[in-house]
């Protein structure tokens, strides 16, 4: 009987963000009277859906950010792209809407009518943040601190799953026998020495990604929100399961997280490829570092809270001073992502672990790498430390403990890929969890499996997952007959009376077909005529200024040809003559020239009958074959060689 | 399909109907018919593809396609006209459109029926209840490729896009599987929301995605996808059946008019001996939009006369159906006698195409072309009247006879082979070696060695590049792939380039196959020999090539053909050069006989002449066959069949096009207008002018076509467009027109510098020539003809009141140099 509260649970969770797509587009339309104002809240979806990708604090194309409301007032360096009540000058809206250049999104089709018409109204009704008076939207605000939802996030039951599917974070207590991992929508809480499932709080903001417990042991940080889309992080209290902060707007999934050993800051890092520390306190980002040139896939604060290490999928180990925000290390040797670091206890040793497969020791006093060795578990996915060992875990599914570099002391083999790797200290457990979503909790010596633990399995969800498949196919079927009977049923049928016809057409209905047809053809032949009649005037037009060009330009050929001729002992006179008549050609050539950028402007933008346009090529030919005759004129050697093959004659 | 049974009166009345319609077409649409004979069409078959279907799985479906073949030649898409009749409805059940799938199980025979006409397909549903079951290279894969996510631009680049990479159209199926669902575990897909994970909001267009919107909720591909992650995204078992060949249908269609329209069908055979139709999970692609259009689903489109591939891709195979649209119906017999069997297979392609073939031409257009495509030289005053002038019927016979026996006639075939060869300086060939190599070439095709059996030398050559020569071809690249792609290239008119990185997307090489073949030249050895200009190539006896993806030691495997039992330390490009000079083997008699065609023609039958590739079929394949097959009988004699193609008509067309021909661009039914090549332009205007130049490696006054060094420095030669072999490329020689060109014409030395330096026009003068004569000459020499009473004319008056004569005729000859008519040949 619980499964099914959570299966209602699960399909409103998954449907929420079209259902709310659709609440915003309708109600609006039905209510455009009564209250004309569309707040951000409601666009703000749209924005971050179709806009944010490209235009974000990170990458600022077109040095736009339009991330949130404040970032939108600021506009781009060429003026405000949002202006009150005239969404006809602000770019925001003409350029989604094609109306003007840029046209947004680039070399796509327009962003559909229902989200532009929500964007147009947003700004003709004055930019307001929120929407108001509407309470269905409240869900979709923007989520701010000690609002309905921390309330409720208190202990949940555990929910279940259609079936076993990685586990994207696992952290474990520092201090308690206590893990959290990343459940349905939710983080799974678990005594290890037990492996009892404890209970859950529920992350209603998409899937989670990271998970950490602050050095305190009091705070749980959670990462997660819609991949591609959104990522933020909320702390929970871990005693009550309350929300106590929630922080970050990322626009992808979080990958990396950790909070300072004081707890007043929190570092993030994900496929934005920087890493951003938040001010636990007030929300605001404290820093951005920028130096990572592929996603940012871990991320640790040394145990004092003076360094921050941050590896990235490229290889790219940086170590920063998180108050000032510089970096302190570029630590060179991984040459595949590097998936974990880990400090010594006294912060003077960084570890860090890639899919190289090796893990590697760095002194932080003058940034070199101490050693390395293979963590012979493949490509490295995990690593995690105790006081006693290293442990690591990765592609080739084994997780090896190690005592120190090169001394091995337990292995163990897994049934897939091993994810991810953490080492409960209460307990003298690790646990590990593989691609597959098997959870496993071994001994940390002896690496002897204590417990294999997985999520509940809810066949109804699966028997779910094909009623949505089938409403979507008869929805799809529906809309796809819709568009055949409005655009392609002319020229199927022209297709098919083309083709051999079975006789579907009547033998007593030829005559007045043909009599229809006919009187068809007269009238688009009358009107072909008309148009034919019509450029050719033009043309004709067009023809004679050119011919009186080409007259001119051939006198003045033969002007300078007669001059060549002439010229066979050249006075400085004659040269200055020469150079005179040569800068009349230019001139000329010049007004030649635009006369026959203005023709090729006239054949693109008519539509022309193939008579007209065989007419203006003939043209356009005669005048390119005088435009290159004169050239040849005025090319450098053209007198002086003729005038040195005369000279030599002579 | 109407499930129906046809009445007699029904059938009178299409057929009443099929006439009518095509009589008022053919008055609408058709140029003016020369032959009152008017030719009626009428249906003779009808065929069904496939001809039998066999159903493992219940949820299999098959589309069955009905062509009507008629008596013009033409051929129509009759599936949804046609009645079917179902002798055990117990079995399978069929729709209108010709879809049949299985009710029950047993054997069964559908009987089509179309004004008169019938087949009978063949239907066996095997007894199994369960459905077929997804696969991830199988079902999911093509979803990728036909919604374009591997695509080269997309996430198939090699550097995948936005940190995703997929194989480029999916080559690679376990590197795939593994990006997808391990490379970043729980962010591509999630097993327990299938239909709400990244790969899946993605594709649908619900998170931001650069690609836009590739697979629409509710599709077919849409729930493939969806129900394979929900069903646990498993990787393929060991037993899943692979897909050995995909077969397409119709072969081949022929379309009577554009607007018609035809359906594709896919058929893929695995390696369990299974079929299935996978036209809904193939992409298609037309290589002619001109002609036909092709929808995604398999739809082809006449849209205006000519010939098309229409080319289907599914897993890594890509077959195609051959396309003919006909300008109309109404088409006259043509009154072309073929003169040869060159004739007769182009007489039967364009009878095809309902296209005519222009007129013969002139003997002054014949002796201009012939001589300029046999020897490279204008005919003389002298040549040309002879041939002129003689009264004998078969004089074309003769001079060809007479030209092809020339020593040019080799010195132009050797400058071909030199291009082949890639003769030039680079890679440290010394000007001695490169001299030597030259020679060696020049002797050899002097000696009357057939091409096949100078490669047969060359190929294994060993030893030092001054004592053999020929192994200076190692020298022209020294890595195995690069050998390997031009040995595939020059010779087999392939290129294999795109396989060394991934499977070819448009053609049917594998990696497999690319490193096979480059295995055989990974045992070239290179060491100093005593002169610091030569080197020593020798056979190290060891050595391989490994498969960059599956990391295995590559075996030595012809291309196209077997691994061969080659024993450890032999010389593997002995068997290479044996296997590559076979008669047996089609593909190099017909890569050579198509790059003479081409030499002859302007155009090779397969265009260019080293892209020869499933989609890129050639223009007449019984053409090609033919001429490949008699090359191997004259055992490599290219001199006697370029004989055979010099006698044909069809190279003695004119250039003038008609109405019945003037779309025709690739089926020879009128001759081409070709710009001379560098080479063959300098010596001919060297001969006119009676020019003398000094280009590298010759004496004075050599000629431009044996020049042995492509390197060397000649202004003209490189502005005209020869080729610098670099590569082994056909694109090398350029005959495209540029500025530089035209000003050169116009204001180089080359022509007003050497007609003064020549001397011919004041030699005739002081011989107390009259200047119209002269005149007259001028024409003969630059045109083979004599000028036309208009310009006679016109001359003349200028003549008339000429205060220098000599400078008017060297005006004359300028002008004639820079003309059109003199820089081409017509």
């Amino acid at each position: 009987m619980q499964f099914h509260v959570f299966l209602v649970m699960a399909c409103a969770v998954s449907l929420a963000q079209t259902q709310s797509m659709q609440a915003q587009s309708m109600q609006p339309t039905g209510a455009e009277e009564s209250s004309p104002s569309v707040g951000y809240d409601q666009v703000r979806e749209i924005l971050r859906k179709r806009c944010v990708t490209c235009h974000n604090p990170d990458e600022m194309r077109g040095d736009l950010d339009l991330k949130n409301m404040t970032a939108i007032m600021a506009g781009s360096s060429s003026g405000p792209v949002a202006v009150a009540g005239k969404s006809n000058l602000s770019l925001l809206y003409t350029a989604a809407a094609h109306l003007a250049d840029p046209k947004m999104p680039p070399n796509s089709p327009k962003i559909p009518a229902r989200e532009l018409d929500l964007l147009r109204r947003w700004i003709d009704g004055g930019l307001v943040e929120k929407s108001g008076d509407n309470p269905t939207h409240t869900s979709v605000q923007e989520n701010s601190q000690g609002d309905s939802t921390s309330d409720a996030s208190t202990f949940a039951a555990v929910r279940g799953v259609l079936q076993p599917s990685a586990i994207a974070a696992i952290d474990a207590h520092p201090l308690n026998d206590l893990v959290a991992f990343a459940g349905s929508d939710q983080v799974v809480l678990m005594e290890s020495d037990s492996g009892k499932m404890l209970g859950g709080i529920d992350f209603p903001d998409g899937e989670v990604t990271a998970i950490r417990f602050s050095r305190d042991g009091k705070t749980l940080v959670v990462a997660g929100g819609v991949a591609a889309l959104s990522g933020k992080v909320v702390g929970f209290e871990v005693a009550t399961g309350r929300k106590q902060f929630e922080l970050a707007d990322e626009t992808d999934s979080i990958l990396a997280l950790d909070i300072s050993p004081d707890g007043s800051l929190v570092a993030v890092g994900g496929p934005s490829k920087v890493v951003r520390i938040y001010r636990v306190s007030d929300g605001a980002v404290v820093h951005t570092l920028r130096k990572h040139t592929d996603w940012v896939l871990s991320a640790r604060f040394s145990p004092d809270g003076l360094l921050l290490a941050s590896g990235d999928r490229f290889g790219g180990l940086f170590v920063w001073n998180p108050d000032t925000g510089e970096e302190f290390h570029s630590l060179k040797g991984h040459t595949g992502p590097v998936t974990s670091v880990a400090w010594d206890l006294d912060g003077e040793t960084l570890l860090s672990a890639g899919e190289d497969g090796k893990i590697r020791t760095w002194n932080m006093h003058h940034g070199q790498q101490t050693s390395q060795w293979n963590g012979e578990a493949g490509a490295v996915l995990s690593m995690a430390r105790s006081s006693q060992a290293t442990y690591c875990g990765g592609r080739d599914r084994r997780l090896v403990a190690w005592q120190s570099p090169e001394i091995q002391i337990a292995s163990s083999d897994f049934a897939d890929q091993i994810d991810q790797v953490v080492s409960v200290s209460a307990s003298g457990c690790v646990v590990a969890s593989d691609a597959s979503g098997g959870l496993q909790v071994l001994d940390a010596e002896t690496l002897q499996v204590k417990h294999r633990v997985s999520l509940p399995k809810s066949s109804q969800l699966l028997d779910d997952v094909f009623a949505r498949l089938d409403s979507a196919e008869q929805e799809y079927v529906a809309l796809r007959r819709e568009q055949r009977t409005e655009s392609n049923d002319i020229s199927q049928s022209d297709v098919e009376t083309s083709d051999f016809d079975t006789g579907t057409i009547e033998k007593a209905f030829e005559p007045a077909l043909n009599a229809s047809v006919l009187q068809q053809q007269l009238t688009l032949a009358t009107e072909h005529v008309q148009q034919i009649a019509d450029s050719l005037a033009s043309l004709e037009a067009a023809k004679s200024s050119i011919e009186t060009q080409i007259a001119a330009q051939r006198q003045h050929l033969d002007d300078a040809q007669q001059l060549v001729q002439s010229l066979l002992v050249l006075s400085p006179d004659q040269r200055t003559a020469l150079l005179e008549s040569k800068a009349q050609q230019e001139q000329l050539l010049q007004a030649a020239n635009d006369m026959y950028a203005q023709l090729r402007l006239a054949s693109d933008s008519k539509s022309m009958s193939p008579r007209a346009a065989s007419l203006l090529m003939e043209l356009t030919n005669e005048f390119q074959q005088s435009l290159a005759a004169t050239k040849t004129a005025l090319g450098e050697d053209y007198p002086v060689s003729r005038l040195q093959s005369k000279s030599n004659v002579q | 399909m109407h499930v129906r049974y046809p009445t007699p009166t029904l059938l009178l009345c299409c057929l009443l109907q099929f006439v009518s319609v095509g009589h008022i077409v053919a008055i609408a649409n058709e140029p003016t018919t020369r032959s009152s004979e008017k030719v009626r069409a009428e249906p003779l078959s009808i065929n069904a593809y496939p001809e039998s279907v066999e159903f493992q799985y219940p949820t299999d479906q098959q589309q069955i396609l009905l062509q009507a073949n008629f008596s013009d030649g033409s051929t129509h898409d009759v599936t949804s006209h046609a009645t079917v009749t179902l002798s055990d409805p117990t079995v399978v059940a069929t729709t209108e459109s010709g879809l049949v799938a299985p009710v029950g199980k047993g054997e069964t025979t559908l009987a089509f029926a179309w004004n008169g006409l019938e087949c009978k397909v063949a239907v066996h549903v095997l007894g199994t209840d369960t459905p077929r079951p997804l696969r991830f290279r199988n079902d999911i894969l093509p979803v990728f490729t036909r919604a374009g996510c591997n695509a080269g631009k997309c996430h198939g680049s090699a550097s995948g896009k936005d940190g995703f990479r997929l194989s480029l159209y999916g080559f690679d199926p376990e590197g795939d599987y593994f990006r997808l669902t391990r490379e970043a575990s729980g962010r591509r897909i999630n097993l327990s929301k299938p239909d709400d994970c990244l790969l899946v909001n993605k594709a649908v267009g619900r998170v931001p995605h650069t690609g836009g919107v590739c697979i629409q909720p509710g599709s077919k591909a849409y729930r493939k996808l969806v129900s394979w992650i929900a069903l646990g995204a498993e990787p393929d078992p060991a037993a899943t059946p692979l897909p050995v060949r995909i077969d397409v249908y119709p072969k081949r269609s022929v379309m009577s008019r554009p607007q018609q329209s035809q359906q594709m069908l896919v058929l893929a055979q695995y390696d369990d001996g299974t079929q299935r139709d996978v036209t809904s999970l193939s992409v298609f692609l037309s290589n002619n939009d001109a002609t036909a259009t092709v929808s995604a689903d398999g739809q082809v489109t006449g849209t205006g006369p000519g010939t098309a591939f229409m080319l289907a891709r599914f897993d890594q195979f890509t077959s195609g159906t051959a396309i003919v649209v006909r300008s109309g119906l109404n088409y006259p017999e043509p009154e072309f006698v073929p003169s040869n069997y060159i004739d007769e297979l182009a007489l039967a392609r364009w009878r095809d195409l309902h296209v005519l073939p222009s007129e013969l031409c002139s003997d002054e257009a014949f002796v201009r072309r012939l001589y300029l495509d046999t020897v490279g030289l204008l005919p003389t005053l002298e040549q040309r009247d002879a041939f002129v002038n003689d009264p004998a019927t078969e004089k074309r016979e003769a001079l060809i006879e007479q030209l092809t026996n020339s020593p040019d006639f080799l010195e132009m075939w050797t400058m071909k082979l030199a291009e082949m060869l890639q003769i030039r300086r680079a890679n440290g060939l010394s000007s001695k070696g490169l001299q030597l190599y030259d020679a060696w070439l020049r002797e050899k095709v002097r000696a009357g060695m057939t091409f096949d059996k100078i490669l047969l030398e060359l190929i294994p050559a060993s030893g030092s590049t001054f004592e053999n020569p020929a192994t200076s071809y190692y020298q022209t690249e020294t890595t195995p792939q690069l050998l390997a792609e031009n040995i595939a290239q020059a010779f087999l008119g392939t290129r294999i380039q795109c396989a060394q990185c991934h499977n070819h997307p448009f053609d049917r090489w594998t990696m497999d196959d690319y490193y096979g073949f480059a295995a055989f030249v990974s045992q070239v050895g290179y060491k100093q020999a005593k002169d610091p200009r030569e080197i020593t190539v020798y056979n190290l006896g060891t050595g391989s090539l490994q498969h960059p993806v599956a990391g295995r030691e590559v075996r030595p495997k012809f291309l196209g053909g077997d691994v061969p039992q080659l024993d450890a330390g032999s010389d593997y490009r002995e068997a290479l050069a044996k296997w590559l000079t076979s008669p047996n083997n089609t593909a190099f008699a017909n890569n050579i006989a198509n790059v003479l065609w081409e030499h002859y023609t302007g155009k090779g039958i397969v265009d260019a002449v080293d892209d020869v590739r499933v989609s890129n079929p050639p223009s007449n394949p019984e053409l090609l066959n033919a001429l490949g097959k008699k090359l191997v009988e004259y055992e490599f004699d290219v001199r006697r069949l370029a004989q055979d193609i010099l006698n044909s008509k069809t190279y003695q067309l004119e250039t003038q096009s008609t109405a019945w021909n003037e779309w025709d661009d690739r089926n020879f039914s009128h001759a081409r207008i070709r710009r001379l090549r560098a080479e063959v332009l300098l010596d001919c205007i060297n001969q006119v002018t009676l020019g003398k130049d000094s280009l590298a490696g010759l004496p004075l006054g050599g000629r431009a076509i044996q020049v042995p060094d492509a390197q060397s420095n000649n202004y003209f030669l490189e502005t005209f467009g020869r080729a610098s072999r670099n590569t082994p490329c056909s694109c090398e020689v350029s005959t495209s027109p540029t500025l530089s060109q035209a000003l050169h014409l116009m204001n180089g030395e080359n022509t007003s510098g050497k007609i003064q330096s020549g001397g011919w026009i004041s030699s005739l003068l002081a011989d107390g020539r009259e200047p119209l004569e002269i005149a007259e000459s001028i024409y003969l020499a630059c045109y083979s003809r004599k000028p036309l009473t208009e310009e006679r004319e016109q001359m003349a008056s200028r003549f008339e009141r000429s205060e220098d004569v000599e400078s008017d005729l060297s005006d004359l000859f300028w002008a004639v140099l820079n003309s059109n008519e003199f820089v081409f040949n017509h």
